[in-house]
Order: C-alpha cells, then sequence, then structure tokens
C-alpha cells in the first residue's frame, strides 16, 4: 500500500503508466460516446409525456453524475496534497477543477434547454440548480485560486482546502430533491429497488454515464501530463520516454 | 430506428431546437477537453524534442 502510494507519486512512473492507459482507454471512450449518444438519439424508444425532448437525459445525467464524482477526485487529491506533500497530487487537483468545471456546465446549460419545453422556463431557482451552480463556482474558485498564486506550493495548499471544505455541497446536490420542493424531478436511477425508468432507456443512459467516466479520466490524465513534461522540463527520465519519434 | 425518416429525426417532434443544441454545445465541451490538452502536451515534447536535438549537435560540433 504504501509503495503504491510512493509509486503513484512518481513523475516517471505515472508518465509511463499513464501513458500506457491512454493508448486504451481514449480510443475505448470515443467509441462508447460515439455508440451510446447515437442509441440515446436515434434509437432509444420516444417518451410518452416529454416527447424527443427528453433525449437531453443522455448526456445531463452523465456530465451532472461525474461532476459530483469529480469533486471528490480533485477533493481526495487535494487531501493526498496537504497530507503527504505530494507534488503529483497538486497536479492531479489542478488538472481536476477544470474538467469538472466544463462538466458542470454542461449539466447546466443541457438543463436549461431541457427545461425550457418541459416547465416552460430556462431557469430556477431551486434547490438542485442552484447548488449546481455553488459547485460550478467551486470548481472556477480553484482555478482562479491556483492561478492567483506564483507560489505554487502555497496555491496548492489554498486550493486543498477550499476543495475539501467544498465538499459539503456534494450531499447536498445528491439530497436536494428529496429536501426540498424542487422543480427538478427525483433521480429516475435507484442502486436498490425498482428503477422509474425502462430498460430501453436505462440501457443507453448508463452506457453514458460510463463513458463520461472513462472521458473523465482520460482528460484528468492527459492534463496531467502536459503538466509533468513541463514541470519535469529536460529531464533525463523525460526525455527518455518521449524519445526522437 | 424511432424516427421514420431523416427530416422527423431532424424535427423531433418540434424539439429539435432543443436537442441538437444540448448535444452540439456538450460535443464542442468534450472536444475541447480533449484537444486542449493535448496540443499543450504536443507543443511542450516538440520542444523539447528540438531542444534535445540542439544540444547533441552542439556537442558533436566540438568533437574534434
Amino acid at each position: 500500500m504504501w509503495t503504491f502510494i510512493h509509486k503513484l507519486g512518481s513523475p516517471p512512473w505515472f508518465y509511463r503508466i499513464s501513458g500506457v492507459i491512454l493508448r486504451w482507454l481514449l480510443p475505448m471512450t470515443v467509441l462508447a460516446l460515439a455508440v451510446g449518444i447515437v442509441w440515446g438519439l436515434l434509437y432509444a424508444p420516444v417518451d410518452y409525456k416529454q416527447g424527443n425532448s427528453y433525449r437531453i437525459i443522455f448526456i445531463h445525467v452523465p456530465a451532472a453524475v461525474v461532476a459530483l464524482a469529480g469533486y471528490y477526485v480533485m477533493a481526495f487529491a487535494g487531501a493526498l496534497s496537504l497530507i503527504w506533500k505530494i507534488k503529483l497530487a497538486d497536479t492531479a487537483m489542478r488538472a481536476a477543477a477544470p474538467v469538472g468545471a466544463v462538466l458542470t456546465a454542461i449539466a447546466l446549460f443541457t438543463g436549461a434547454v431541457w427545461g425550457k419545453p418541459t416547465w416552460g422556463t430556462w431557469w430556477v431557482w431551486d434547490a438542485r440548480i442552484t447548488s449546481m451552480l455553488i459547485l460550478l463556482f467551486l470548481y472556477l474558485g480553484v482555478v482562479a485560486l491556483w492561478d492567483a498564486y506564483d507560489n505554487k506550493v502555497a496555491a496548492a495548499k489554498a486550493c486543498a482546502v477550499l476543495s475539501l471544505v467544498g465538499t459539503v455541497n456534494i450531499p447536498i446536490i445528491y439530497k436536494s430533491v428529496d429536501w426540498w420542493y424542487t422543480l427538478h424531478q427525483g433521480a429516475s436511477i435507484k442502486f436498490s429497488g425498482e428503477s422509474a425508468i425502462h430498460s430501453s432507456m436505462l440501457y443507453p443512459l448508463l452506457l453514458n454515464i460510463v463513458a463520461f467516466y472513462a472521458l473523465y479520466a482520460c482528460v484528468v490524465l492527459l492534463n496531467m501530463r502536459a503538466q509533468v513534461e513541463v514541470d519535469n522540463r529536460h529531464a533525463r527520465w523525460l526525455v527518455e520516454q518521449i524519445g526522437d519519434d | 430506428m424511432a424516427f421514420e425518416s431523416w427530416s422527423e429525426v431532424w424535427q423531433m417532434g418540434g424539439h429539435g431546437v432543443f436537442v441538437w443544441s444540448a448535444y452540439s454545445v456538450t460535443l464542442l465541451a468534450i472536444a475541447a477537453l480533449v484537444i486542449v490538452p493535448w496540443r499543450r502536451s504536443r507543443a511542450e515534447v516538440k520542444a523539447q524534442r528540438a531542444w534535445r536535438a540542439r544540444q547533441q549537435g552542439a556537442a558533436s560540433s566540438h568533437a574534434p
């Protein structure tokens, strides 16, 4: 376990392994996204109540789910950074923030576009939507805070604290549809018991959730690698890895 | 397929503008997420390879 964490903190090890992972994961992600999106757009049956506008669910829910899970990833990296002062954890935290921000923005945008034909309004200040907006600001706050410091050790510390404090928002987002009367509907997929969604719509949705998770992993790794290359510029091991090809 | 024709796919029963704008913005954002770090990485690797080639060139020109 400890040797694993030490290895994880080693840039040469990370750089090599992430290169191997991406070579497989990136093409599979593109394939899964393509299949999931075409399935949801063209082959899933039309909803008898909402018509075709419901097809937005196949990108709205995956983006929102991964935006929430991605916050835990960022906060966990922040905790590693605070406790063990692992530089690669700082890199991971900084790499995760903009990805989470974009996914949150996608969830908010697709939600607004879905809300117009379904609820008759683009926006409403209900608990779910407002707490998602706060999530967006938390992500953007980490990005801005990091860039505000010239001393990156201090930047990492400040960002880690902000990330960790912000985690209180995540369960609030999850539970917002149960705790308050929201215009936003409750969860359709349930881990226990019958899901409130037919399998012909559930399967493409689950595929897209998996694809968005894979996409998240790919993009965070790509961001981290780009930063590791800059931080280890001209290091002997990096020169050997990037070679001449 | 859930539709009879391509024009029905485009129309989405009157919801076309909502569905297609949501999907196109999402796909553009996803493409940007992948392309931005990929390009940044490629430029950095290129610069480091060029630096290394210059170093080796300088080293060999000093050889007797």
